[in-house]
């Protein structure tokens, strides 16, 4: 039992404590981008990993948002936070209008109508001179309390962002473990048989995706406030979707941890090829995504947390099988 | 039965990508070409595919010809910016009613 507490507790701690060992301004932001990355597919994992609806747009969700985050500044004066529940609503609604009629259908329609949905709201926007159109909306340049959540320091953010992470992976937990996720599991094995059985299988769907796409929205209105500006390419262009699902199955689609695992092992690829290789890098971060959906895909569709979980239940039957010869001698 | 599922789907993917990089040459005769052409373009496939019902191929021909002709005409009517606007907002409302597409069985 002990035993089985040392890891995660060590963890955690380093966790905590990690923009204090690491201190420099660039290391902090670092930490505090992959935790925000975190957030955002730990939110696509409820409805790409449980239950098993690949969603290709969710960067809508994450769009919605930011720019009411961004808007509550600068179209009202009032503090970033406060965008954040209308974001959230705007994100449960979007989900609403695509989740209704495709998840009856099983299949590649819901991708197909995320995408198309991401695309439009991203046209929209971009010719919508309220949202700033193409140049964007910007958040407080100085500022004015402590309810903007603007700062200098990627510090505040960093703990910020884990403090919603935890909410994030709590509520995540949580919805495995209640009736939801039971049902969840059975559509995911089966739908057709879970239908049969009387598991309300799209109504499921439905709320796991609008769950999912609420929680989005607030890692976009994060996102807004820690850079202080939000426009068409940054808070709603389709390669951030395709960021979010890739984080998210390299580390482990529906695997509780799968999604910060992937994030942690992803953003520092990303800032590192963007720092020492400057402007003219910044396109090979996506020829390495392209590599990795690859290599996934072919060789371990589960992700890499589930590979090392396949790793441990090796070793530990290796393992078990001496020690049970010799229980006689232990404790 | 003595079909390899292996060597079909290569040959089923191999005729895709062939038959759409002949769409991309016939289309570079009039269109303005930059590295991220395919992007718009590969969404509005994925759309008609969608609309039309996946699988169906006589739905993909209808629908490839809707949207072709709702496009230029928006394009004509309302604006060039809104075109792209317009076929994503028909085809999400076009879902409501029938989710499968045009043709699709669902």
């Amino acid at each position: 039992m002990m035993r089985r507490l040392v890891w995660p507790s060590v963890l955690s701690a380093l966790v905590i404590a990690y923009p204090l060992l690491f201190a420099t301004p660039f290391q902090q932001r670092l930490g505090a981008l992959v935790l925000l990355y975190a957030i955002a597919a730990s939110a696509w994992n409820i409805v790409g990993g449980y239950a098993g609806q690949v969603s290709v747009g969710h960067v809508v969700f994450f769009g919605c948002g930011a720019y009411a985050a961004m808007g509550a500044y600068a179209h009202f004066g009032l503090s970033p936070m406060v965008g954040i529940p209308a974001g959230i609503v705007f994100a449960v609604a979007i989900a609403a209008i695509i989740g209704t009629p495709t998840l009856r259908l099983s299949g590649h329609y819901f991708s197909m109508a995320t995408i198309a949905v991401a695309e439009l709201v991203r046209l929209v926007v971009t010719n919508t001179e309220y949202l700033g159109a193409a140049v964007g909306l910007s958040g407080p340049t100085v500022p004015r309390n402590i309810f903007d959540l603007s700062f200098i320091s990627a510090l505040p953010y960093y703990y910020l962002f884990l403090v919603i992470l935890a909410i994030t992976l709590l509520i995540t937990w949580w919805m495995t473990n209640s009736r939801m996720g039971f049902y969840l599991r059975a559509i995911k094995d089966s739908e057709r048989a879970a239908r049969s059985l009387g598991a309300p299988a799209a109504r499921t769907k439905l709320y796991a995706f609008m769950l999912s796409a609420g929680l989005t929205a607030v890692a976009g209105a994060l996102y807004a406030m820690m850079f202080g500006f939000v426009d068409p390419e940054s808070g709603l262009g389709i390669l951030i979707s395709v960021k979010i699902l890739i984080m998210a199955a390299l580390g482990g689609a529906g695997l509780l941890f799968g999604p910060l695992v992937g994030a942690a092992i992803l953003v520092p690829l990303e800032e590192l090829s963007n720092s020492l290789l400057g402007g003219s890098g910044a396109g090979l971060t996506f020829v390495v995504y392209g590599a990795i959906i690859l290599l996934i895909a072919r060789f371990q569709p589960g992700g890499l947390l589930a590979l090392a979980i396949r790793i441990r239940e090796r070793r530990r039957k290796a393992s078990d099988a001496p020690v049970a010869a010799g229980a006689g001698h232990a404790s | 039965m003595g079909i390899r599922p292996d060597s079909m789907q290569a040959i089923a993917w191999a005729i895709a990508a062939g038959a759409t990089g002949l769409a991309g040459a016939l289309i570079a005769t009039f269109f303005y070409i930059v590295p991220t052409v395919g992007e718009t373009l590969a969404i509005v496939a994925f759309v008609t595919v969608s609309l039309g019902g996946f699988g169906s191929v006589p739905g993909a021909l209808v629908a490839g010809l809707l949207i072709g002709v709702i496009e230029s005409l928006s394009g004509y009517l309302i604006g060039a910016v809104y075109k792209d606007i317009v076929v994503y907002a028909l085809f999400v409302s076009f879902l409501w009613f029938r989710p499968q597409g045009l043709m699709g069985k669902s």
